[in-house]
């Protein structure tokens, strides 16, 4: 399986296996041969099916930036795990539901509040600990089906959102 | 090592009538194969479609490491059962690499009658987890089966090694230290409910994949209780409120990432054998052996030649070279493993069969696995050689062949008949993989030999009742005799009945056993528990 | 009056800080740099002697909050403020300000500021002096037949904001039947921007060449001109390339036009550094506007002239004449200047922000590289995006193109989009090489920022090239074991 790589829009899936000698890169429904000449941090001295390339490259969490032939790319890296975990699941994805028994303590992002994934939507206590239940994706909070001091049991719907029209 | 020298005449016109006879071959192998793996018709693929499904060969390729080998076992079962309408047994078995790792598959085939498991698909699964076990495999299981198929529920059910074997398999790796990992792509139910839960890790796909060991229409047969697929045993029940499930996948390639990224967790474990050196091709083309091959199967040639287009740098070292000529042993290595070779050139007298004992035990004594080239019609018969004790030999060599402790893999080059078959470590003998090549034959004796024996017994029995018959009659009853004897002693009936573990292009038969060694070397056996017997 | 400069606060940032503490370092002239927050770890930054932190509700409100600036001086015991350019360098009141305070102002008068600051003021003072000037139609003169002058014209017009400069807020007018609507957005957007939504329109003159002149005065009516820089490679009237000499000019008639730029800035009593910009068409120029500071691309003049321009602004704002004589002004050889900005050419130009993973500029003999940037810093969008200036001389214009194209090849920048590659594309072209590129060029050519499409073997080989950098992928490719790799994808 393979990893892909992203440049304007476009993801090319590539993997690379080894040979006698190097490395074989399979990408774009063909393969070439890649022998590593030298590398010290952040530059490689490569020959690509014979052809002499010098890199610069810099690495910045998924991203990942190029300079050879007097060019610069850049591309994001889709790991392969993550790169087909679907972004939309549909109705399953729809609402957070309470993992135990518990307590609101704060409600931290009201129906109608624009929310981007990771922001705080409301904090739930239960046993002593506070847990915050954040955005999971961007979207529109739709409702929040608890208020602040209310105890709820487990699984029961705590916050809805819907994507961003 | 010294090269074997070739002593064929590529030009003459037998060799180049046997490449035209065996390229014929070769190509009906290929054919048969190719609609085996892939020709479907349109509906079921259709039906895939609209279920979201992936076509199991494309789940595989997903699931490989690109730029690797793949060595399939089996393409060809059930080839000449079920009136050839469940190709490959509907399924998919074979050895490849995964994130680094060797392991075996086992695909469940969904475009075939939905993946139902046929008796053959039992029996073809429950020799992959064999594999598995002798060889000490991890396995992926890519789960898409309608279940057992109930017309033929007798045949695959209640005995030893039927459909209860798979789960015990599946249970003996565990005990092993050998892990197994589920993709649940389709309905795992009843007893296919098992093979997710007897794997180390299983994968749900959401909105395809479910496990349960009733299914719908089943739980309200049984108690009237009304509920969907998903309900009652979806990717979100399983991994979040049973825990039968460890990973909930979005769609399948996400789940088969997910499957990879899990075997790369898996420890790489050194080869128990060790001793292998850098690989280097035959010195003789491997495309040769289209030439050497006879067009008849009565016609001799010499096993060397063979051996010479199968070994690295066709070095051989060959043993007792004087002694015993009908068998030829020696050592070599192939891909850089090395094996001891024992193969037929010709009928297996006092000498060779106790040669071959000898042989055997010096290869276990080296602890190198032992590689059979059959090509065998039988023991000698006859007053001289019972005098000299053929039969107690051929009891020795039976003996060896049984209580070698390093692996053993055996290719039917040519004829497999009787208590030859036995001796050069024929299926019952537990080789790790057995392969034939597209001319091969295997039965208890020969097609004609056999047919000339039942015909003889059919005349006497209507001698016996008045009647006489004539030449034609004769000819009449021999005929379908020998047909169908031809046909069910033919690799192609052979492999259906997976008596073996697939036929192989002779060209490919280096590659082959090339993964194979790699495998088989992952489980070296025990230690000999005596020492050499001069036999 | 001659006052030497101990001690000069260059109220300004990002690459003309550096320039400007680069020439005082050489003179042993003390610097202090005020500095937004923003910019601290900037290369100005850790150069100055001393940094007096700004505030300001924003970066760019910081740099013209001339109260602070001039305090900061007074603490700091400064004697001189360089305004570099933009910000408040075209400030009269600020000027003025400064002065006040009895500190020297590196620059002309307010008075020449506010003169040259009007544009239509500096149009009339400029035609009176008998620089020739486009036709046009002044709204001050007489606003109530403006639009009907305007018109009589004849198209192509251009509308232009009075308050205005640095070609910001002009808009080409092609179709009569629109004017109406033109000028009633232009005076809205000359209010929204320059605070003052008065226009004046001129006879557009097509293909048109930007030509410049750097001037410098003494305040004495002694003025000289260092040649001319043709700056027509420009993307909606902003700047890309500069090049001194123009390719397109006559001796002839750089002679003419580097005498009406020095007899204006006579006329003006100018003093300190100036440039009088004329735009070239068809063997007619127009004076266009003076900018009475330093402009970005002064460079490529001092390449090919071997002086120091921040020097001579210095020298002569302590009070001391023009270091050289008009005769003694020797140009040498061909010098271009190529503006590199962080923004994405393919998608409209967009500003592009991101960290200077890699910042590594070209070196070599006649390369030379202006930056305020350094490897490590983040570009945001507080400020403007231009990230270096490259400038590159040679014995010949033909040369000189080589070594742009080979310099901007082995610029690398890491982490932000930039506009190198359009760059390359731009001075490889054959418009540009045979000189004919105009100002609205590049407009006209929207296919020269469109990227190359990546396929084949340049796409195989960037491909490999980051699939060897991913550390991942070569881990994974030698978990495979060695058999099995050399017998690759076989099938049985």
């Amino acid at each position: 399986m393979r990893h892909g790589l992203e440049n304007n829009g476009v993801i090319q899936d590539v993997f690379l296996s080894p040979v006698p000698g190097g490395f074989c890169l399979h990408a774009n429904g063909r393969e070439a041969l890649i022998v590593l000449e030298g590398e010290t941090q952040g530059y490689l001295a490569l020959a690509i099916d014979g052809e002499d390339c010098e890199v610069r490259y810099a690495i910045a969490g998924a991203e990942i930036f190029l300079h050879l032939d007097g060019r610069h790319f850049h591309f994001k890296h889709h790991e392969p795990v993550r790169r087909f975990a679907s972004t939309e699941t549909g109705e399953t994805n729809a609402a957070a539901r309470a993992p135990m028994p518990g307590t609101v303590v704060r409600i931290a992002a009201q129906a109608g509040a624009a929310v981007a994934a990771g922001d705080a939507i409301l904090v739930i206590e239960s046993m002593k600990l506070e847990t915050t239940i954040r955005a999971w994706r961007d979207g529109i909070v739709e409702a929040v089906h608890v208020t602040e001091g209310a105890t709820f049991e487990r699984g029961m719907l705590l916050v809805s959102l819907v994507e961003d029209a | 090592m010294r090269r074997i020298l070739s002593q064929i005449d590529p030009n003459s016109a037998e060799f180049r009538a046997n490449v035209a006879h065996n390229r014929a071959l070769v190509a009906e192998l290929r054919a048969r194969q190719e609609a085996a793996r892939n020709l479907r018709p349109e509906r079921d693929l259709e039906r895939l479609r609209r279920q979201n499904k992936m076509f199991v060969r494309d789940r595989i390729r997903a699931l490989l490491d690109p730029g690797t080998p793949f060595l399939e076992l089996s393409t060809l079962a059930a080839g000449e059962a079920y009136g050839g309408e469940v190709p490959g047994a509907a399924i998919v078995s074979g050895i490849g690499i995964v994130s680094g790792r060797e392991v075996i598959i086992h695909a469940d085939d969904a475009s075939v009658k939905g993946g139902a498991w046929y008796p053959l698909s039992i029996k073809k699964i429950v020799r992959t987890l064999d594999i598995a076990i002798e060889n000490r495999l991890p396995v992926i299981h890519l789960c898409d089966s309608a279940g057992g198929f109930l017309p033929l529920q007798a045949e695959l059910f209640g005995d030893r090694y039927l459909a209860g074997r798979i789960f015990r398999n599946q249970a003996t790796l565990s005990k092993m230290g050998i892990p197994q990992v589920a993709v649940v792509l389709g309905h795992c139910t009843a007893g296919g409910a098992y093979v997710p839960a007897l794997s180390e890790y299983n994968i749900i796909v959401k909105g395809t994949g479910a496990i349960f060991l009733g299914g719908p229409p089943l739980v309200k047969a049984a108690t009237g209780e009304e509920v969907t697929v998903d309900e009652l045993g979806g990717a979100d029940v399983h991994t979040r409120i049973s825990g039968t499930g460890d990973y909930p996948a979005d769609n399948e390639m996400h789940a088969i990432a997910i499957a990879r990224e899990i075997v790369s967790t898996f420890p790489k474990r050194d080869k128990a054998i060790l001793n292998w050196k850098e690989p280097e091709p035959p010195a003789y083309d491997p495309l040769e052996l289209y030439g050497i091959i006879p067009r008849d199967i009565k016609t001799q040639f010499d096993m060397r030649e063979i051996i010479a287009r199968l070994v690295d740098g066709s070095r051989f070292h060959e043993y007792q070279p004087a002694f015993g000529t009908t068998l030829i042993c020696g050592y070599a290595h192939i891909w850089g493993c090395p094996v001891g070779i024992l193969a037929n050139n010709g009928v297996l007298f006092n000498d060779s069969t106790l040669k071959g004992t000898h042989f055997m035990q010096l290869c276990d004594q080296n602890r190198i696995p032992v590689l059979f080239l059959q090509n065998i019609t039988g023991f000698m018969v006859g007053r001289d050689y019972e005098h000299r004790g053929i039969t107690k030999d051929g009891a020795k060599m039976i003996m060896a062949v049984t209580g070698l402790e390093v692996p053993k893999l055996t290719v039917i080059v040519n004829g497999s008949f009787g208590a030859g078959n036995y001796g050069m470590s024929g299926r019952a003998f537990d080789p790790r993989f057995l392969f034939m090549w597209p001319q091969s034959q295997i039965s208890v004796m020969g097609a004609e030999q056999a047919a000339g024996v039942l015909t003889e017994v059919k005349v006497r029995q209507m001698a016996r009742h008045g009647q006489t018959l004539s030449a034609e009659d004769i000819a009449a009853i021999r005929e379908p005799i020998l047909a169908e004897y031809k046909r069910q002693s033919s690799a192609y009936y052979s492999t259906s009945e997976i008596w073996d573990d697939g036929i192989l292009d002779p060209a490919d038969t280096r590659n082959a056993l090339g993964m194979a060694l790699s495998a088989a070397c992952n489980a070296a056996g025990g230690d000999p528990r005596y020492g050499v017997f001069r036999m | 009056m001659s006052h030497a400069i101990r001690t000069l606060l260059i109220a300004n940032r990002g690459e003309i800080a550096v320039r400007i503490i680069r020439t005082a370092q050489r003179l042993g002239i003390g610097t202090v740099l005020v500095c937004h927050e923003l910019d601290l770890g900037s290369p100005a930054s850790a150069m100055a002697d001393e940094i007096v932190l700004l505030e300001g509700r924003t970066g760019v409100a910081a740099y013209l909050d001339a109260a602070q600036i001039i305090a900061a001086a007074q603490k700091t015991g400064a004697d001189a403020i360089h305004p570099g350019y933009g910000f408040l360098s075209e400030n009269a009141a600020f000027a003025r300000a400064v002065t006040d305070a009895g500190l020297i102002f590196v620059g002309p008068t307010a008075d020449m500021i506010d003169l040259m600051g009007d544009k239509v003021r500096a149009r009339a003072f400029a035609e009176k002096h008998g620089v020739p000037v486009a036709p046009s139609a002044i709204e001050d003169d007489d606003p109530v037949n403006f639009v009907a002058k305007a018109r009589a014209l004849g198209a192509p017009l251009l509308v232009k904001p009075s308050a205005g400069g640095g070609g910001k807020g002009m808009r080409i007018v092609r179709d009569l039947a629109k004017l109406d609507e033109e000028i009633t957005q232009a005076r809205s957007e000359g209010a929204r921007y320059f605070g003052d939504g008065r226009l004046y329109v001129e006879r557009f003159v097509e293909e048109p060449r930007h030509i410049e002149v750097q001037v410098f005065g003494d305040g004495k009516g002694n003025v000289i001109h260092l040649g001319e820089r043709e700056c027509s490679a420009q993307r909606r009237f902003q700047k890309i390339i500069e090049e001194t000499p123009s390719p397109i000019l006559t001796p002839a008639l750089r002679e003419r036009i580097c005498q009406a730029a020095v007899d204006l800035a006579r006329a003006a009593h100018y003093a300190n550094a100036g440039t009088v910009e004329f735009i070239y068409g068809r063997d007619q120029f127009y004076f266009l506007e003076m900018n009475t500071r330093l402009q970005v691309e002064h460079p490529v003049t001092e390449e090919v002239t071997g002086l120091d321009l921040v020097e001579w602004q210095l020298r002569i704002a302590s009070g001391a004449g023009l270091p050289l004589q008009q005769s003694e002004i020797r140009t040498d050889g061909h010098a271009i200047e190529l503006r590199i900005y962080a923004e994405s050419p393919s998608r409209g130009f967009l500003p592009t922000t991101g960290p200077l993973l890699v910042f590594d500029p070209p070196e070599g003999e006649g390369i030379r590289v202006d930056t305020g940037f350094g490897q490590g810093q983040r570009v945001t969008s507080a400020f403007d995006p231009m990230l270096a200036k490259l400038i590159v001389s040679a014995p010949n214009r033909s040369a000189a193109i080589e070594r742009a194209c080979e310099a901007l090849r082995e610029f690398v920048i890491l982490g932000c989009e930039t506009n190198v590659e359009f760059l390359g594309a731009l001075a490889h072209s054959a418009a540009f090489r045979a000189g004919e590129v105009h100002t609205g060029f590049i407009d006209a050519h929207p296919e020269l920022a469109q990227l190359p499409v990546l396929d084949g073997e340049v796409l195989m080989r960037v491909l490999g090239a980051a699939s060897m950098a991913l550390p991942s992928l070569r881990e994974e490719a030698e978990e495979i074991p060695a058999m099995h790799a050399m017998m690759g994808g076989w099938r049985n």
